[in-house]
């Protein structure tokens, strides 16, 4: 008897042509995988002079293209923020919503939805980064307190999976991070119910929700945010881009009262606001007695929320004269 | 420390590798020290409970053979559980905590049991025989009946007082059941019954006992050994063959499969159906209990090759604990197929000591209520496993009386065959779900699932789902149907072997970053 069977030699040369392969074709894909969106260029690909945003690396960009460098005579806004900003499609979200009522007053614009859900203040800034390669005219940064604590478990798994612990160590192969990633994305995401889903992860919201009653986790997340949109801010003004800041707002019953509560953003925010940095608390968009239509949950708004933004961030950039002239017709 | 989890991964290798090279009684050695580690994992002071029973039982049928121990050794070996809780409460403190009562018990147990073994050395030898039997048999069993159903039974009857209007104050105490007691506390009484038969000798160490009992691939959920098979292959070191490196390998890779992609996945389905908050109709219903069928077999039968394959890379043999379940042809072929080390065990040292069919039809069906209804209840201090036994025997009833089904199972032609475990399978899922139910409230919830046709969450792509995770496990068998052992796959072609092998390593790397305990384990 042999020590190592022709069976297994097979089990071992069809692995590692399996590797080789995935590590030569699928390349783009791969990249940051298993980072949970905290690798730097994960989801924008970049294919000659045109940039693809593409759902990959822990980031769920909507799929979108620009060109690499921009048109002289296009007005590029580059909507960075959470699922509130994403909505449900770019053409429902503010940023679609926005690019009409650009076009509309005649301006060249292209509005790019950057928008990914559960991203922080810390993921969401390195995506600031990131996008300060493609020269945006103008970034929307939308700022929010909800998602710190998937900014938090996210930094964990990434940390993790990264860290030299022998648990990780099948997943080193790329292939089966592949593998894993078709399973996980094609399979599961797309074949079982979310309600299916939400049993297993009831353990994980559970966990979210205890922490989000916390208050002294509140108050650590409130400055950790303040700071890191402090750090984005000065990265965009740095780089000479004038910004945009859209504040969050929660939509909350309380005793059949309706408020809108921005978790005390608008205590710090107003400091970072200066000539090339604006402000639009959502607060300030909706009446609390139109919330009721407009919001689907607590945090996530309807489309006709978005319109509304939307119309406010066009109206403010105008009365600001931030916009381009209008092309000639 | 589960089969699945990277620790195991690093300990099985390294304790292997130790293994090999050294002398038999180093081997057991190894074997006793890796055992109390891995099960010391889980928790430290059942380590106690465990080494009481191992003396027990080792002393015990000593003494049925006649081989009278010294008091000392005696003495030393029944103040080991003391010594280890005394040391467990002094120098570990802060991670666990060990009650007075433990200390206690763990305390009286060597004043309560030497002077017993004097006692019944002093009487005849075919009555010192049985007293030792017993001794051994009667302790296992109240160590079994203590931690696994003594809260079921009080509470049960605080709940019979309660509905009668009566409220005796009483204060249940909170009894952890220790992982692993079903199994070992099984395998000692078939040691102790098959030593007083004369079917074995005695161990002839007590390091090579407790090794025995104590065997970490085997401890925690079976598949329940019989001593006369398993027992030689610890008092004879094994030689070192690559077969077995090969067959423990194929065996690890099968039983992770099992395991990891067909259980755990199949898990989403069952734990959404069968969770309270959940409001499933009949396709989810039907979807949820079809889930479970699989995730309890790719759970239970993953670990027995897991098992297997780890007692195989130290040249143990385990038996085969499953034989393609679901093409059972009725009750009786199914218990020949399901969990056989169990059943066996139960139609050995209970049915037939019962009388067995020895004894006319009516006393036959008793005795198969009685063994079906402890055979549910070794599964778990509850009213739903004393329903999925009774379910059972009632099914062997069935089958036993009622002439067209009886001829059914034994059918040979392949339409009646096919009707056959078709309709077996049927019967199966509905015993799945009285098991899965958890509480007859849950079994209610379950069977009211089944009459609401409304629509609710679409069902059709969980359906496409659940199948693809339940094909490849199907495909394997297919590949091993005409086998006695259904993770054998050494009829095949070497290249069939290898790509199957790759296939089925794929598919476990696929859902291989959650890790989940073994439904078994918790009996």
């Amino acid at each position: 008897m042999r020590a190592l069977t022709r069976s297994f030699l097979l089990f071992l040369t069809l692995w590692l042509t399996l590797e080789l392969a995935v590590r030569f074709i699928f390349v783009s894909t791969m990249e940051g995988r298993f980072d949970y969106g905290y690798h730097p260029t994960a989801g924008f690909q970049e294919v000659d002079d045109k940039v693809n945003l593409k759902r990959t690396g822990g980031r769920r960009f909507f799929p979108q293209s620009f060109q690499k460098e921009r048109p002289k005579d296009v007005y590029r806004v580059m909507v960075i923020g959470d699922s509130v900003a994403r909505g449900t499609s770019v053409h429902e979200s503010y940023t679609g919503y926005l690019q009409k009522e650009l076009l509309v007053a005649g301006i060249k614009a292209e509005c790019l939805n950057l928008g990914l859900p559960g991203f922080g203040a810390r993921r969401k800034d390195l995506v600031v980064q990131q996008v300060l390669k493609y020269q945006p005219s103008l970034v929307i940064l939308h700022v929010g307190t909800t998602n710190e604590y998937e900014d938090e478990r996210e930094w964990g798994k990434k940390e993790s999976f990264n860290s030299p612990h022998p648990k990780n160590w099948l997943m080193r192969s790329v292939a089966l991070r592949q593998v894993y990633g078709i399973k996980t994305e094609k399979v599961d995401g797309q074949l079982l119910p979310q309600e299916v889903r939400a049993i297993g992860s009831a353990q994980d919201a559970m966990t979210e929700q205890i922490a989000s009653k916390d208050p002294e986790k509140q108050r650590q997340w409130t400055q950790f945010v303040e700071a890191t949109t402090r750090e984005s801010i000065k990265r965009l003004q740095d780089a000479g881009i004038p910004t945009l800041i859209v504040t969050q707002v929660n939509f909350e019953i309380n005793a059949q009262q309706v408020t809108l509560d921005d978790r005390s953003i608008s205590n710090w925010i107003g400091d970072l606001v200066s000539d090339k940095v604006l402000l639009l608390p959502m607060k300030s968009v909706f009446m609390p007695d139109q919330a009721r239509k407009l919001f689907m949950d607590s945090a996530h708004v309807l489309p006709e929320g978005h319109r509304l933004i939307a119309r406010s961030l066009a109206s403010l950039l105008k009365e600001k004269g931030w916009l381009p002239l209008p092309l000639q017709k | 420390m589960s089969f699945t989890s990277w620790q195991y991964a690093l300990f099985l290798p390294l304790v292997v590798v130790l293994y090999w090279p050294l002398p038999r009684l180093g081997r057991m050695a190894l074997l006793l020290a890796a055992s109390y580690f891995f099960y010391g994992l889980w928790d430290l002071r059942f380590l106690a409970l465990l080494m009481a029973s191992t003396g027990i039982d080792y002393f015990c049928a000593r003494s049925m053979v006649g081989i009278r121990e010294g008091r000392a050794k005696i003495l030393c070996t029944t103040l080991a559980p003391i010594v280890w809780l005394g040391g467990c409460s002094f120098l570990g403190q802060s991670i666990i905590s060990i009650s007075p009562t433990s200390l206690i018990v763990a305390g009286i147990f060597p004043v309560l049991f030497v002077p017993m073994h004097e006692w019944i050395w002093t009487w005849s030898e075919e009555k010192r025989r049985r007293g030792f039997m017993w001794l051994s048999v009667l302790t296992n069993l109240a160590v079994l009946g203590f931690f696994k159903y003594f809260g079921f039974f009080a509470s049960s009857l605080l709940n019979l007082l309660g509905a009668a209007g009566i409220d005796p104050g009483w204060t249940l105490p909170h009894i952890i059941l220790p992982v692993a007691v079903s199994f070992y506390t099984f395998q000692s009484v078939a040691y102790a019954v098959d030593v007083y038969k004369g079917k074995l000798q005695p161990a002839t160490d007590l390091l090579t006992f407790s090794a025995y009992l104590a065997f970490f691939p085997q401890l925690v959920a079976g598949p329940i050994e019989r001593p006369a098979k398993f027992m030689p292959q610890f008092t004879q070191a094994a030689r070192w063959e690559w077969e077995h490196l090969h067959a423990g390998l194929r065996l690890l890779l099968i039983g992770a499969f099992k395991k990891v992609f067909v259980a755990d996945n199949c898990a989403e389905i069952a734990n959404y159906v069968f969770h309270p908050d959940a409001t499933p109709n009949a396709p989810w219903a039907l979807l949820g209990i079809l889930a479970f069928a699989f995730q309890i077999y790719g759970d239970f039968s993953g670990y027995t090759d897991l098992a297997r394959g780890s007692a195989r890379l130290l040249g143990i043999n385990l038996s085969t604990n499953f034989r393609f379940p679901y093409l059972a042809s009725g009750p009786s072929d199914f218990w020949q197929r399901w969990h056989i080390t169990l059943s066996s065990w139960f139609r050995d040292y209970v049915y037939i000591p019962l009388g067995g069919n020895r004894c006319g039809p009516t006393r036959t069906v008793v005795n198969l209520w009685i063994t079906m209804v402890l055979a549910g209840l070794w599964h778990g201090a509850s009213w739903t496993f004393v329903l999925w036994g009774a379910y059972h025997a009632l099914m062997l009833t069935a089958y036993r009386l009622i002439p067209g089904l009886g001829a059914l199972e034994t059918a040979t032609t392949r339409g009646k065959r096919l009707f056959a475990i078709s309709f077996m399978f049927v019967l199966t899922l509905f015993g799945w779900a009285i098991f899965r139910a958890q509480t007859l409230g849950g079994l209610e919830h379950w069977m009211h699932a089944m009459t609401i046709w409304t629509p609710t969450v679409p069902w059709f792509r969980a359906a496409c789902w659940l199948f693809i995770h339940i094909l490849p496990l199907i495909l394997l068998q297919i590949a091993s149907r005409h086998l006695e052992d259904e993770s054998e796959l050494g009829h095949l072609s070497w290249w069939s072997r290898g790509l199957i092998f790759f296939a089925l390593f794929l598919l476990f790397a696929s859902s291989s970053t959650s890790e989940q305990e073994f439904i078994y384990f918790q009996f």
